[in-house]
């Protein structure tokens, strides 16, 4: 089964190439994808939920074959503990729900379409307290939940075009193009309202859960000063939303709502065993890699194919920011 | 007396812990994003010190959660962060998580970031060639808990509240 889904922090990104080698691992029924909708959701999007987490499980799948899980099951399982109760707090509380801290310095998060929210160990090791944690999963539960990407791919041509898949003869194709349609989307801004709306539905979810509401809001300042720790950094908040807009988005919506929003705790936060050892090592970025990150759509160029015609090299894309 | 001196010494400590609510930092020059009232205490049901314009310049002293001390030429009080903003620093500074803003908002751990790539993330060749890793999936699947245990382990120490989308119609 496979799906996609994801979304969310301080860059887009995209990934994967994927390779033939994946077909045994894709079983996506693509006759289901885009038939008649079985409910609201799916009328809306074209996606059933079923389609929704056979997505993203390959999205997640695949993103896990580009950083491994930390080696701290004790860890993993504390983040799934904290996910789930976050995620229990939403109108979808039972999606097969999956969290993960991977095994990199870089510094995002992800989420996948149907439940799966990947955050990497640069992240988290910035986090000071459960309740800002709380607020990076809801952040990236909200896209799930909204179904942030497939209505981005609803937004692409083929879509639009009103055929279903299952009434194609090339219904492999169009669905690739439509995941690299709906990632161009999101490289090029279109969707700055959907960050914004999950920066909001993550602040609520870490309120229902019992956290303070402000996590998010702590680790946006964080990220803004990171921001200007480095020149290409400046370059890259260029063309990406910068924390300090999301922060003023965020904080216009909190402002008339301070008193009806429960103080909430903040609870301590797990660390990283020690026996994990030191997170690996983020690549220097390449001259040309500064460059694509101002045309973001190049990225989204097709590099392989999966087997179930899926381009993934347009799926993913990071959490805090697009 | 000297019985005396051990128990002194055990209130420094308590008082540190008494104290670590409110983290002092070094001034930090912000910009206050939106009219928004200063307040006595870091509570919303304290006194209001005076209402804050919009623009006007002051220094963060301290952090207690998400409350900031802020001091401004006219007055000293207490204000939601999300209400400021950090005066930004110059790019190629040099600054990093010692800085004083990181110092203030910058990560637990001294994560120092070297270029971009490093926020960036995976790199993008890694994920564009990245397969389905079918072990880490079931790793993954292993880790995954049922809402039940969610609720029995987070449940215990956490109060669920009903709160509503901000985007929520009106009821």
């Amino acid at each position: 089964m496979m799906k996609f889904h994801n979304i969310l922090f301080i860059l887009i990104f995209i990934c994967y190439g994927a390779a033939a080698g994946n077909a045994a691992a894709l079983d996506l029924d693509l006759n289901r994808l885009f038939s008649a909708g079985k409910d609201l959701a799916t009328a809306a999007t074209g996606v059933d939920e079923k389609d929704e987490i056979a997505m993203g499980r390959e999205i997640a799948g695949r993103m896990l074959g580009a950083a491994p899980l930390v080696d701290d099951p004790e860890l993993q399982a504390y983040v799934n503990r904290v996910g789930r109760w976050v995620a229990l707090q939403t109108e979808r509380p039972d999606l097969p729900w999956h969290f993960g801290i991977l095994d990199t310095s870089s510094i995002n998060a992800f989420a996948a379409p149907g439940g799966y929210v990947l955050v990497t160990r640069g992240l988290y090791d910035m986090l000071d307290n459960e309740a800002q944690l709380a607020g990076v999963l809801g952040h990236e539960i909200g896209h799930i939940i909204r179904r942030h990407h497939v209505t981005v791919m609803r937004k692409s041509a083929a879509i639009s075009a009103g055929t279903t898949l299952a009434q194609r003869d090339d219904r492999s194709q169009i669905l690739n193009n439509m995941i690299g349609a709906g990632a161009e989307v999101f490289a090029r801004g279109l969707d700055k309202n959907a960050e914004y709306e999950a920066d909001a539905i993550g602040t609520v979810l870490a309120a229902r859960a019992g956290y303070s509401p402000y996590g998010l809001v702590d680790v946006l300042h964080k990220l803004e000063a990171r921001g200007a720790d480095d020149a290409s950094l400046a370059l890259l908040f260029k063309t990406h939303p910068h924390p300090g807009d999301r922060l003023s988005q965020l904080g216009e919506q909190l402002a008339p709502r301070v008193a009806a929003l429960p103080v909430g705790k903040e609870p301590e936060i797990r660390t990283v065993a020690a026996a994990a050892g030191a997170p690996r090592a983020a690549k220097p970025l390449p001259a040309a890699g500064a460059k694509a990150l101002q045309e973001p759509e190049s990225s989204s160029e097709a590099t392989g194919q999966s087997g179930s015609g899926i381009d993934p090299g347009s799926v993913l894309r990071g959490l805090f920011g697009r | 007396m000297k019985w005396l001196l051990p128990k002194m010494r055990d209130v420094v400590p308590l008082t540190w812990v008494l104290m670590a609510m409110i983290s002092p930092v070094a001034a930090q020059p912000v910009t206050v994003e939106r009219d928004t009232p200063l307040y006595a205490e870091a509570r919303l049901d304290s006194a209001v010190v005076t209402q804050l314009k919009q623009g006007a310049a002051g220094e963060v002293v301290a952090k207690s959660g998400a409350w900031l001390n802020l001091k401004t030429p006219d007055a000293t009080g207490w204000l939601f962060s999300f209400n400021v903003r950090f005066a930004s620093e110059q790019p190629g500074s040099g600054a990093d998580g010692a800085s004083a803003l990181g110092r203030l908002v910058g990560p637990r751990e001294n994560v120092r970031i070297t270029s971009a790539m490093g926020v960036r993330g995976i790199g993008e060749e890694d994920l564009r060639e990245a397969r389905f890793n079918a072990g880490q999936m079931k790793r993954l699947d292993g880790y995954a808990v049922s809402k039940a245990d969610a609720a029995a382990a987070q449940g215990a120490g956490l109060n669920a509240v009903q709160v509503d989308y901000f985007d929520a119609p009106p009821q």
